[in-house]
C-alpha cells in the first residue's frame, strides 16, 4: 500500500493503517534517531516519542509536502530536544558509533554481512570526522533521501546552499573514506 | 565478408591488433563495398577524426590518463557511496517497539485524555521553575481570594481573628503556665548552684589521708571562692536580667489565669549538703 494512502487512512482514524504506517517507517525513524543520539536506548525512547508526536499531529499534516520529510522533521526536533536535555550537543561531534547493527537491515540483504559491517563502520568513522553541517547534509540527502528543497525548508537555508554544500559534503566524505581505506569502491 | 564483421575488424586494425591476413581481407571488402570503403576513409583520415588536422601533442594522452586515473578512486568511492549511504537509513529497533508505540498512541478516548493530561502534567512539573511558579501562583490566588476588598472571602481574616480573640484566655493561660514553670525551675537550679559557689553550702570532707586531704581541700575552697566571686559579679546579675522579665511577665499574664502548679518533689529536692537555716 502506498504511503500516502496509509497516511490518509490514518487521518481518518484507522488504527490498523496507523500500525502499518508505524511498521513501515519505524526503521527510518529509529535509524535517524540513532544517528543523532548514538545510543540504542535513547534512540528507542526518542523514536517512540516521535511516533506519538506524529500520531497527535497527523491531522495537522496537510499533505502539501512529503510525509517522510515531515516525519524526519519531527524526529530531528525530538532528537535535538533530547540532546539539549543531555547538554551533549557541544561534545556530540567527538562521539563515535560502535553499534554493529547500524544500517544492517537493507545492506545485509544485498551483500555479505561481514563486508557490510566493515563498510558501515568505515562510513561511520568517516562521518564522525566531518563537520556537523556536512554530516547532517549527508544524513538528510544521501541517507534519508530527502529532496534538496525539503532540506532547505528543514534547515532554513537557501536552496543554492543546499546544492553546493551537499556536493561538497559528498566529496568530503568520499575523500575521508579513501583516506581511511584507499581500496573503498574498488 | 559481411559489413558488420568489417566494422569489428576495422576497429581492431586501427588499434593495430589485427594480423596481416585479416587486414588483406578487410582491404578487399573495403574496395568492393562503397559503404565500408567510405567508413574506412572516415576513420583513418585525421581531418575527419576530429583533430582538425592539427598536430596532437605527444603528451596529451598521458596527461589525460594521469588526470583521470587520479580522479578514478574518488569517482569509484562516490559511486560506492551511492550504494552504501541509502542502506544506512534504516535500522531495526527491538521487537516490542511497535507494540509500545501502539500502546502509547491507540488507547481509548477516555484513557487518551488522562494520558495526555498526565503527559502534560509531567512535562509541566519537570520544568526547573515549576516550584517557584507554583508558589507565585499560590500567593496570587490567596491574595485574590482573601486579600482584596472585593474578594469573595474578604471577611475571612476578621472572622479568624475574632475566633482567636474568643480563645484568648486559653492562649494566655497556656503561655503563663509555661513561662512560670520555666522560670521557677531555672531559679531553683541556679540558686542551688549559687549557694554552693558562694560557700553557703558546706562541702563534705575528703575521705583521704590528712596530709593529702588538707591541701586538696584548701585548693578546692580557693577555686570555689573564685567561682563564687565570678558568679555573684557576672552570672547572677546576667541570669536575673534574663529570667526576671520572664517571671514578671508570666505573673502579669497569669493574673486572670489559674495559679501555676507547684514544683514537684523532684524539682524541690534539697541538696543533701544544704545547711539547715
Amino acid at each position: 500500500m502506498e504511503l500516502d494512502t496509509l497516511v490518509a487512512q490514518c487521518k481518518a482514524g484507522d488504527e490498523i493503517a496507523w500500525e502499518a504506517l508505524v511498521r513501515r517507517i519505524q526503521g527510518r525513524v529509529f535509524g535517524l534517531c540513532f544517528h543523532y543520539l548514538r545510543d540504542r536506548e535513547e534512540a528507542r525512547e526518542v523514536a517512540q516519542e516521535t511516533f506519538i508526536r506524529i500520531y497527535r499531529g497527523m491531522k495537522s499534516f496537510d499533505g502539501s509536502g512529503s510525509f517522510l520529510a515531515w516525519s524526519v522533521r519531527i524526529a530531528r526536533n525530538c532528537c535535538f530536544d533530547r540532546l539539549r536535555k543531555q547538554k551533549t550537543l557541544a561534545t556530540h561531534g567527538a562521539a563515535t558509533i560502535d553499534d554493529p547493527d547500524y544500517g544492517r537491515e537493507l545492506v545485509e540483504k544485498r551483500e555479505g554481512f561481514v563486508d557490510t559491517q566493515v563498510r558501515n563502520q568505515l562510513l561511520r568513522k568517516a562521518l564522525d570526522g566531518m563537520s556537523a553541517i556536512n554530516r547532517e547534509m549527508i544524513l538528510l540527502k544521501d541517507i534519508q533521501g530527502l529532496k534538496q528543497r525539503e532540506i532547505a525548508d528543514l534547515l532554513s537555508i537557501p536552496l543554492g546552499t543546499v546544492k553546493a554544500r551537499s556536493n561538497r559534503a559528498r566529496t568530503e566524505l568520499a575523500e575521508r573514506v579513501l583516506d581511511l581505506d584507499p581500496s573503498y569502491g574498488a | 565478408m559481411e559489413c558488420t564483421r568489417f566494422e569489428e575488424l576495422l576497429f581492431e586494425r586501427l588499434e593495430g591488433s589485427l594480423d596481416e591476413a585479416r587486414s588483406e581481407e578487410l582491404t578487399a571488402h573495403a574496395t568492393a563495398c562503397d559503404r565500408c570503403g567510405d567508413l574506412e576513409n572516415l576513420l583513418t583520415s585525421p581531418a575527419q577524426a576530429g583533430t582538425g588536422g592539427a598536430v596532437v601533442p605527444d603528451d596529451l594522452a598521458e596527461s589525460v590518463l594521469a588526470l583521470t586515473s587520479a580522479r578514478e578512486p574518488l569517482q569509484r568511492a562516490l559511486r560506492q557511496l551511492d550504494l552504501d549511504l541509502p542502506a544506512m537509513a534504516s535500522m531495526v529497533p527491538d521487537d516490542d517497539f511497535v507494540a509500545d508505540v501502539m500502546a502509547a498512541t491507540t488507547v481509548a478516548d477516555k484513557q487518551r485524555f488522562w494520558y495526555r493530561a498526565r503527559e502534560f502534567w509531567h512535562g509541566l512539573a519537570q520544568r526547573p521553575r515549576f516550584a517557584l511558579e507554583g508558589a507565585y501562583l499560590g500567593a496570587v490566588t490567596v491574595v485574590l481570594l482573601v486579600g482584596m476588598p472585593w474578594s469573595p472571602f474578604a471577611d475571612m481574616r476578621e472572622q479568624v481573628l475574632t475566633e482567636l480573640r474568643g480563645q484568648d484566655s486559653i492562649v494566655r493561660t497556656t503561655l503563663a503556665e509555661g513561662t512560670s514553670r520555666i522560670g521557677r525551675i531555672s531559679t531553683v537550679t541556679w540558686s542551688r548552684a549559687s549557694e554552693i559557689m558562694s560557700g553557703e553550702v558546706e562541702l563534705p570532707e575528703l575521705a583521704l589521708h590528712p596530709t593529702i586531704a588538707r591541701p586538696l581541700a584548701a585548693w578546692r575552697d580557693r577555686v570555689a571562692g573564685w567561682f563564687a566571686a565570678v558568679w555573684t559579679s557576672v552570672f547572677k546579675p546576667t541570669f536575673d536580667w534574663i529570667v526576671g522579665p520572664w517571671t514578671t511577665n508570666a505573673g502579669d499574664l497569669s493574673s486572670d489565669a489559674p495559679a501555676p502548679p507547684e514544683l514537684s518533689d523532684e524539682d524541690n529536692n534539697e541538696h543533701p549538703t544544704r545547711r539547715s537555716a
